[in-house]
């Protein structure tokens, strides 16, 4: 978490820390230079000087300690009585939605009055979502969380009237004591929000030179686009995203939680990104891949069935990863599960063997058997695993495998994952262990 | 009331919710009660094991994300060693409906996806407990 408040107080104590350091080392280089010189003191004055620069230094380390401990003392009762405050405001907001009569106190709300208000929105949809909605917007929370982050917006996002004024902004948001943590608060009460309204600043914001800045935009964003009502709407929303990820420089990581985060829009974007792969590149393929296993979205398994012979190795893991997310192999995926069990490649055998654990148990044995002889040790050991989950004819084979197979590695494998499954009688474990 | 039907459910359950995100379990616990039930709260799997077997709950809605163990492997622990027939109403995160499937295997009766609607979450409550 970002620094909430103090920040003034210890850029003071780090100058008067640096002011004590430079005079004691002035002081002793001074001392030393008038000896060498032969003008200045004896050993008696130059053994003073180091004491002295020694004292300063033992006093600013004091000072920074004393900060520090009583920043944290203090920080901790401040997030205590927080919490108890935001823990208030939720029972009383409960009351406001789901209580018989009109309990909405009167704004502006404290701070915790709204965090406490962003988390309920978080944990309800439906008509208590909306119910909240009207809250968010009738205490203005969202207008004021829009104006917070368009005030520290920054770069070509910012729209300029020919005047200075955005240079005056910025320079106003640089200056201001609450400054960076109160953009990246803004934006992650944009993300609890939802606001539909917000998506064209959190368009701006995206583009914004900071990269936690673009972060948290990226995520507030996703989120608020998943919560516009209609269709056509979510669906241009999601578009607009995906091209405005794709030319903003955000991380693999923000691509697949952008992507994740727009929820019940995911599917536009993913959409979007797998009908121009070229256009896209392989980290936004990867990332819709993940998307579709992760969100459960089962009406693209045709399409990620195509991925699975990519020549990217990241690519072809990642549409085996989706398939095995997708929690069932349907029977035009299962040949393509098959096939990447003898990937050249270890990642991709790896997802595939993680993967054939859904096929049926019979072809599941059969498919993972083999495996537990890979040259790769993590291949072994997650085709080991998958036997093991797959229940009784999996179990077997690795017993079998354990007690007789020739290759030691086979053996080693398949008993390691049988003890940790619990998997072995007691006689078979004394055979094995003796 | 906003987010449910305003009227009292037809029947007054003993419902045992085991959930750690204090947020929900309170949110829950009003909108139950409202409807006339009464509510029991654990916050990990090991209190809400010992709950099922002291307080003889006639509905749990179970989350599977607890912070001492899987909500999957106390529904289990449920049906297989203790044999409790009671009716389990299952919470999983947004597009976990594989999980789901996993709960429905091991017996669960219904689940609810969060953020859920309590208008919904009541309606599948007096579902379960008429059937």
């Amino acid at each position: 978490m970002w620094r909430r408040f103090g920040d003034a107080g210890y850029a003071l104590l780090v100058l008067a820390i640096f002011t004590i350091e430079a005079f004691g080392l002035a002081g002793l280089t001074w001392a030393f230079l008038l000896r060498r010189t032969g003008l200045g003191p004896d050993a008696f004055g130059l053994g003073e000087a180091l004491v002295a620069a020694v004292a300063a230094t033992a006093l600013a380390l004091m000072v920074l300690t004393v900060y520090t401990i009583t920043y944290q003392v203090i920080s901790s009762r401040r997030e205590r009585r927080y919490a108890k405050e935001v823990l208030s405001w939720t029972d009383r907001w409960i009351d406001v939605v789901f209580g018989d009569d009109d309990l909405a106190p009167a704004g502006p709300l404290p701070a915790a009055g709204v965090d406490a208000l962003l988390d309920l929105r978080e944990s309800v949809s439906g008509e208590a979502a909306a119910t909240i909605r009207k809250l968010v917007s009738g205490y203005g929370i969202d207008a004021g969380l829009i104006g917070r982050v368009r005030g520290h917006l920054r770069g070509p996002a910012v729209e300029s009237d020919g005047t200075d004024e955005p240079r005056r902004k910025r320079l106003a948001a640089a200056l201001s004591p609450e400054g960076f943590a109160s953009r990246l608060d803004a934006l992650d009460g944009l993300a609890r929000a939802r606001s539909p309204e917000a998506v064209p600043t959190l368009m701006a914001a995206a583009t914004d030179p900071d990269p936690a800045v673009r972060m948290m935009a990226v995520r507030a964003l996703a989120r608020s686009a998943s919560a516009i009502p209609h269709d056509p709407d979510r669906e241009a929303a999601a578009a607009q995203i995906v091209e405005l990820l794709h030319a903003a420089e955000v991380s693999s990581g923000a691509i697949g939680e952008a992507l994740q985060l727009l929820e019940d829009a995911a599917p536009y974007a993913v959409a979007q990104i797998l009908d121009d792969p070229q256009r896209f590149g392989h980290r936004f393929v990867c990332a819709a891949l993940d998307a579709i296993g992760r969100l459960g979205l089962t009406e693209f398994v045709h399409i990620v069935v195509r991925f699975a012979d990519h020549r990217r190795i990241a690519v072809r893991a990642a549409a085996i990863r989706a398939l095995g997310d997708l929690g069932r192999i349907t029977s035009r995926a299962q040949p393509v599960i098959r096939h990447a069990l003898r990937d050249r490649n270890e990642v991709v055998r790896i997802e595939a063997a993680r993967a054939a654990r859904l096929l049926d148990p019979k072809a599941a044995v059969r498919s993972l058997r083999p495996l537990l002889e890979d040259p790769a040790w993590t291949v072994r050991r997650v085709a080991a695993a998958s036997l093991a989950a797959v229940g009784e004819p999996g179990r077997r084979a690795l017993t079998e495998t354990a007690l007789e197979h020739t290759d030691p590695h086979a053996r080693s494998v398949a008993s390691q994952v049988l003890v940790e499954s619990r998997a072995f009688t007691s006689g078979e474990k004394e055979r094995d262990i003796g | 009331m906003a987010g449910s039907n305003g009227s009292r459910g037809p029947s007054h359950s003993s419902v045992l919710i085991i959930e750690d995100d204090s947020l929900i379990c309170k949110l829950l616990q009003v909108v139950l009660e409202h409807h006339g039930h009464s509510v029991e709260i654990a916050e990990t799997y090991a209190a809400g094991a010992d709950a099922i077997e002291h307080s003889k709950p006639e509905l749990i809605i179970l989350d599977l994300g607890l912070p001492d163990g899987d909500g999957l492997d106390l529904l289990r622990h449920l049906r297989t060693d203790m044999k409790k027939n009671v009716p389990v109403l299952v919470l999983t995160a947004f597009r976990q409906e594989d999980k789901a499937v996993r709960a429905f295997e091991l017996g669960a009766d219904d689940f609810v996806t969060k953020p859920f609607a309590p208008r919904e979450l009541v309606a599948r409550i007096e579902r379960v407990l008429a059937a």
